[in-house]
This record gives structure tokens, C-alpha cells and sequence, in this order.
């Protein structure tokens, strides 16, 4: 026996992992009855390939070899079974136990589960459905004989959460951007206004605006649109630009090492001497001293 | 004054200032890649210092930057991440308007 998930029974889940369903269905544990039963036809082929193993020993080997090598793969599985044997306690449910496997339906309710054989009178489910460790069911149970199918079983049905089957990939999260400009601090107002007509002026703005106030009653409409456009479109650029720029947010979070630091120190000393070079008032031996840091800090 | 940084003029100054802070947003980026190995050599340096273990300090040091960091998380959670000297004072005038003071 192999289980593949390439027959179409795989789904893959979104972390790449794969959601495997496997429906499986081992021969009757009670003792055979005739010559052209199941388990009869099942002996007969052990014999003939020299393997000396009941049937059903032989499928509980070979099912939960293959469990195992999908659980490595770290696959969630999912199954079906028509165990023919009790899904509370027989050996099929306690190997599958072993393999951290649990029955789903009776995991949920309890074990007080009805029969799901129409001939069983003991009251034992023998069919169940088996997840692997990461599956849970939001619902589940047994339907009544013939519900869906005219059948001698019982219908079993579970309701796993698209999440849980599928796992989950949360929406990015969105940073709140801050806002640069606002009118609490009369600087920061200035410095918008500073900058607003540093970049409007290259671009004519203001007389493009007053040209277009007095020609408004020669055009035509569509023109007045069309130039309106335009200059609203240069407006907002130049207001974008400005905002960006009126305000240096200081968030810190750097952290400190030998080297952000002398690359500091280094511009450090640049300003000062580009600041002495503009006849600003820079003391002189804070120029020597920050150069004698620079020099240490280069290795000179 | 080195000869060299005497001998430059604005312009010069200007290139070198750029080149400057275009290599420090480099450096910027991996700033903590760098305080990584900071603390290493630091840990050596003492370990070699105080004849101790360089992962005994290595620990001591990355627990210290843990504390910190947490406690700076509960200073921002505090509204106390900013105690800087005040920069603006509104005042109201005789006639009840009132004045920002920047400077």
C-alpha cells in the first residue's frame, strides 16, 4: 500500500505544507467466514508472495508506515476509516494513537458514540475519521443510517475551519506614517511656507495663477480646465515636497557603534569647517580637536 | 589643521561632506549588525581585562542591551520617551491672546 498525494486527494496548505485524505479500509477482525471473503482473498495473496502475516496485521503495518512518512514530511492528514474494529480500543485505534493520531468525532463527544455498523449490537463505532496533531474540528458527528446513502453504515461527517485546514496568512500591517506637518509649532509652519515658495518659485507658480485669473473671461472653458489642471497638479507636487521636507523626524533607535560613530565624528568636522569657511563664528581649537578625533578614529 | 584639509575650499569641503554622510546612511543601515560585533570585541576586551569569560561577559552584555531596550519600550508606553529642554512657551497677553515664544 502507498499513499500518494498526488492523486488528487493532497491539498496544499499556505505555508507549502500539504493537507492529505486518505480513505482506508483494513478487513474484518472477526475470524473468516468462506473461501471468497475478503480477508480469504487477502490470505491467499500473503501466501502466494511467501508472507506469512494475517491480512489485517499486514494492512496495519503497511498504513502506518505510510502515516509516518507524510507526518515527517510535516503534512497534516486526515483519515477516513472503515476499521472494522473498535475505534475506542483495538489495536488498529491504538497504533494510530501511538502515531499521535486522534479520532476526531469521539475526541469531540466523548465515547458514549453510537454503533455505526447496522449489525453491530454492541454499540461500537467501527468507522471514524482520524486527524494528525495541528487539526481540530469545529463539528462533528454521525448521521442517521441511510441519510445520505443507502448504505449499512452510518454517514460520518466533521467541519474543520478553512484556517485550520489551510493555515492563515495575516494582512501586512500598516505602519501609521507620521505626520510632518502640523500647526502646533509656529517654526515648523514657517518652514513649510519657506520651503512652499522656495519650490513654487522656480516654477512660476504664483504667476502662472495670476496670468490664468486674468485671461479666465478670453478662454474657453476647456482651456480654464485644462490650465487649472495643470497648475493644481504642480500645486500639489510642491505642497507634497514641502511637507516632506518641513520637518526632520528624529526617531533615534540607532544604535551606537565604534564605527556609525566616527563616521559622525568625521561629518562633524566637515560642517565646522564648511561653517568657519562661510565666516560663522567656529572656535578654532574645537576644529583641532574634532580633527584630532578624526585622525585617531581613521587610524592617522 | 592638517595641510591637506587647509588647502580645501568650499566647494571641495561640500563633495567631501556628501560623500561623508552618504557613506554614515550606509554604515546607518547595518547599525545593528555593527553593535553586534561591538559588543563582541567589547566582551574580549573585558573578558582579556578582568581575566574572565568572554561568553560569561558576552551575556552579561546582550542581558544589559535587553534591560534597556525593554526599558525604553516602557518609558514610550509612559509618554517619557522625550524629557528635552522646552523650546516653546505659550503665553496670553493683558488682552487674552495668546503668544507662541520660540525664542
Amino acid at each position: 500500500m502507498a499513499l500518494t498525494s498526488d492523486d488528487g486527494s493532497g491539498l496544499v496548505t499556505k505555508d507549502g505544507g500539504t493537507n492529505l485524505f486518505v480513505s482506508s479500509r483494513p478487513t474484518a477482525q472477526t475470524l473468516p467466514q468462506g473461501p471468497f471473503s475478503v480477508y480469504a482473498q487477502h490470505n491467499a495473496h500473503f501466501n502466494s508472495i511467501r508472507r506469512d502475516i494475517c491480512p489485517r496485521q499486514a494492512f496495519i503495518c503497511d498504513l502506518l508506515l505510510e502515516i509516518q512518512k507524510f507526518l515527517d514530511l510535516g503534512d497534516h492528514l486526515i483519515l477516513m476509516l472503515d476499521g472494522n474494529s473498535n475505534m475506542k480500543n483495538s489495536d488498529l485505534s491504538k497504533s494510530l494513537s501511538q502515531l499521535s493520531l486522534s479520532e476526531a468525532i469521539l475526541g469531540r463527544h466523548g465515547n458514549d458514540g453510537p454503533a455505526t455498523h447496522k449489525r453491530n449490537s454492541t454499540g461500537t463505532p467501527i468507522d471514524g475519521i482520524w486527524f494528525s496533531p495541528g487539526l481540530e474540528i469545529q463539528r462533528g458527528g454521525y448521521l442517521e443510517y441511510d441519510a445520505m446513502l443507502q448504505f449499512d453504515h452510518r454517514c460520518l461527517w466533521v467541519d474543520l475551519s478553512f484556517q485550520n485546514a489551510f493555515g492563515h496568512n495575516m494582512a501586512p500591517i500598516h505602519k501609521k506614517q507620521a505626520r510632518r506637518l502640523h500647526c502646533r509649532d509656529p517654526r515648523l509652519v514657517q518652514n513649510y511656507i519657506h520651503l512652499y515658495h522656495q519650490l513654487a518659485h522656480p516654477l512660476n507658480l504664483f504667476q502662472r495663477v495670476r496670468d490664468l485669473e486674468q485671461r479666465a473671461p478670453l478662454m474657453s472653458k476647456l482651456e480654464v480646465i485644462h490650465e487649472y489642471e495643470t497648475l493644481d497638479a504642480l500645486r500639489c507636487e510642491v505642497t507634497a515636497s514641502a511637507d516632506r521636507r518641513c520637518r526632520k523626524l528624529r526617531t533615534g533607535q540607532v544604535a551606537f557603534s565604534p564605527e556609525l560613530n566616527a563616521n559622525r565624528m568625521r561629518i562633524k568636522v566637515w560642517l565646522l569647517l564648511i561653517a568657519k569657511l562661510k565666516n560663522r563664528k567656529i572656535s578654532s581649537r574645537l576644529i583641532k580637536r574634532s580633527l584630532k578625533k578624526r585622525q585617531y578614529d581613521n587610524g592617522g | 589643521m592638517t595641510t591637506e584639509v587647509r588647502c580645501l575650499d568650499l566647494k571641495s569641503l561640500q563633495v567631501r561632506l556628501k560623500e561623508e554622510y552618504k557613506d554614515y546612511y550606509k554604515i546607518k543601515r547595518q547599525a545593528h549588525q555593527l553593535r553586534a560585533t561591538a559588543l563582541e570585541n567589547l566582551a574580549e576586551a573585558l573578558a582579556e581585562q578582568g581575566n574572565s569569560d568572554k561568553e560569561k561577559m558576552l551575556k552579561a552584555l546582550r542581558s544589559r542591551e535587553q534591560q534597556r531596550a525593554t526599558a525604553r519600550k516602557i518609558k514610550f508606553l509612559r509618554g517619557k520617551i522625550r524629557t528635552n529642554s522646552t523650546t516653546l512657551v505659550t503665553v496670553t497677553d493683558t488682552d487674552g491672546t495668546k503668544i507662541d515664544i520660540t525664542e
